[in-house]
């Protein structure tokens, strides 16, 4: 019932949108403006897969826009292979296959076995794998990972010890952050590299990290320093008990090397000039032609993320081309506010509202396309908008990460709204901030 | 339609069974049922998804291996997982002694790809 309510409420708003007598609104841009709805309350509701929204959104694009604005419908439709895409698909194979071969648990262990063990750097140590982790794999399966450590750990703690909070915590907190620090640490990171494309704005893997990098560390430090003193540990000393690893056997060390090539090659497009896109397909064609990750893998690799991502981009196109986002910004007149730094603060407030209820992915492919039209500073509002998507962690509902520290029933919904709170509201004017100085350093603003 | 029936031996008949877990890293976990009684071969099953009587860990062990587009198909899926998997051993209990299920495992596994 809900479901058909959400629906119909889609297709009424979209009805309504398209007859309201907009000023200065084209033909192309209205129709737009109702796939525009119709995809929102979709996104917002879930009355229907989040990527089958993604479909729906090619088929109206087709439908609606192809005749007026007199393109090829592969337009709508090229976006769901898009290089980006790619380059998301490379790093879901890698990420299965890190998964698969126990690479992660090996650079859990080999990095918690040298971080101490008091609470502190406990606490330390989990964060820094989990934002380690979350670089390159999903944010979800770090979570999971990592909160199968932490209960092993919780349960030698005594039984009120507040540090159980603060460890359960950490981790979705730390899962989150990580995953802003590279361009296929989650999908907003891809949607602004895409947008970006689209102006004729390219952010290398390596440039994305020097931009993305140091905010990661500092909203870190910043978040462990929090937990730590919010809540501290009534023990001195944690013993570790981690079972001992056997030896690696090839075909992890195979799996290695195909990690540490793939990753250098991101790193140094520059110098050898394949697209990272391309070198996205150096991970399925050795690990799935190799036999490392089977049919089963591939077929369970995430595909409806990459549906969802390709209908944000796809959505993004209709918008640039109708003139809707150029409309929007014109109409909202942001462009026209005197300081462009409460500009960019605005959108990533509004981005992290959206970002506390609704999907990232969602968020970031209805947000981008609007901020990238502003006029001044398109790279740094996009970064913007995409890191703050990372950022919003209040409620269980937030995150997938923190959906499972919940999970657990070791936190209450009081506990991570207060301190997620508190992480997500200093987060807004780092992320600001240093976006501001960090694309300024190289370049882009 | 719905149906439960124990796993017998096609030698025997006995449906005392032994699961024999087969772990091997890079494959898929299978599952090797041997008859208790006379020690045949009864069935091998590939597992997708593992459930110990630890609800909570063993989604986690589940969730290493997903992806999800939205949070809220994760709390969906961890508030089934803790309260389903108790009611539904309980449902498949009571399911066994109401229906007296006489074919063959695969006979109905044939039937219902058939619908």
């Amino acid at each position: 019932m809900k479901k058909w309510l959400s629906i119909g409420i889609a297709i009424l708003l979209a009805v309504l949108v398209y007859l309201a007598p907009f000023e200065g609104l084209t033909e192309p841009a209205r129709r737009t403006f109702a796939i525009l709805i119709i995809a929102a309350v979709l996104w917002i509701s879930e009355a229907i897969p989040l990527y089958v929204t993604s479909f729906v959104i090619a088929f109206l694009e087709v439908v609606l826009l192809k005749n007026v604005l007199n393109v090829s419908y592969k337009v709508y439709l090229y976006p769901f292979f898009d290089p980006i895409i790619a380059l998301f698909l490379g790093g879901f194979v890698l990420s299965r296959a890190l998964n698969k071969y126990g690479i992660d648990e090996r650079i859990t262990r080999a990095i918690l076995l040298r971080t101490g063990n008091s609470p502190k750097r406990i606490l330390f140590g989990m964060m820094l794998v989990s934002a380690f982790l979350s670089m390159w794999m999903s944010n979800t399966a770090t979570a999971a990972l990592m909160m199968t450590i932490a209960i092993t750990i919780i349960n030698a703690l005594p039984e009120k010890d507040p540090f159980k909070i603060g460890l359960v915590l950490g981790i979705p907190f730390a899962c989150n952050i990580g995953g802003m620090a590279t361009p296929i640490g989650t999908p907003p990171n891809a949607i602004a590299i895409s947008s970006l494309a689209s102006l004729g704005i390219s952010i290398s893997f390596i440039k994305w990290m020097l931009i993305a990098l140091p905010i990661v560390i500092v909203i870190l430090l910043l978040t462990w320093w929090l937990l730590s003193s919010m809540y501290k540990s009534k023990v001195k000393n944690i013993t570790l008990s981690m079972e001992k690893l056997p030896p690696m056997e090839i075909k992890d060390k195979w799996v290695v090397a195909v990690f540490i090539i793939t990753v250098i090659l991101w790193l140094t497009g520059q110098i050898h000039g394949i697209p990272t896109g391309v070198v996205a397909l150096i991970p399925p064609i050795v690990l799935i032609g190799g036999g490392f990750i089977d049919r089963d893998d591939f077929r369970s690799l995430g595909w409806d993320i990459l549906i969802l991502m390709g209908g944000g981009l796809s959505l993004g196109v209709a918008m640039q081309q109708s003139g809707l986002a150029e409309w929007m910004v014109e109409r909202l007149n942001v462009g026209g506010l005197a300081s462009p730094i409460l500009l960019m603060l605005i959108f990533s407030s509004i981005t992290v509202v959206m970002t506390t209820f609704i999907s990232n992915t969602s968020t970031a492919a209805l947000v981008l396309p609007i901020a990238i039209t502003i006029g001044a500073a398109p790279s740094a509002l996009a970064l913007i908008t995409a890191f703050s998507a990372s950022v919003a962690m209040i409620l269980p509902i937030s995150t997938p990460p923190n959906a499972i520290a919940y999970g657990s029933g070791l936190v209450s919904v009081k506990d991570m709204a207060k301190t997620g709170f508190v992480v997500t509201f200093i987060s807004i004017f780092i992320v600001t901030g240093m976006s501001i100085l960090l694309t300024r350093l190289l370049g882009y603003l | 339609m719905e149906t439960v029936k124990y796993e017998t031996c096609p030698r025997c008949n006995s449906i005392d069974v032994r699961n024999n877990v087969y772990i091997k890293k890079g494959e898929s976990i299978r599952i090797y049922v041997e008859c208790a009684k006379c020690g045949g071969f009864v069935a091998r099953y590939a597992l997708t998804k593992y459930t110990s009587d630890k609800p909570y860990e063993s989604l986690l062990q589940n969730l290493r291996m997903e992806r999800f587009p939205g949070s809220r198909t994760v709390a969906k899926t961890i508030e089934e997982f803790s309260t389903h998997v108790s009611e539904a051993f309980e449902h498949v209990k009571k399911l066994r002694d109401t229906v007296k299920e006489k074919r063959k495992v695969e006979e109905i596994i044939v039937e219902i790809e058939k619908t």
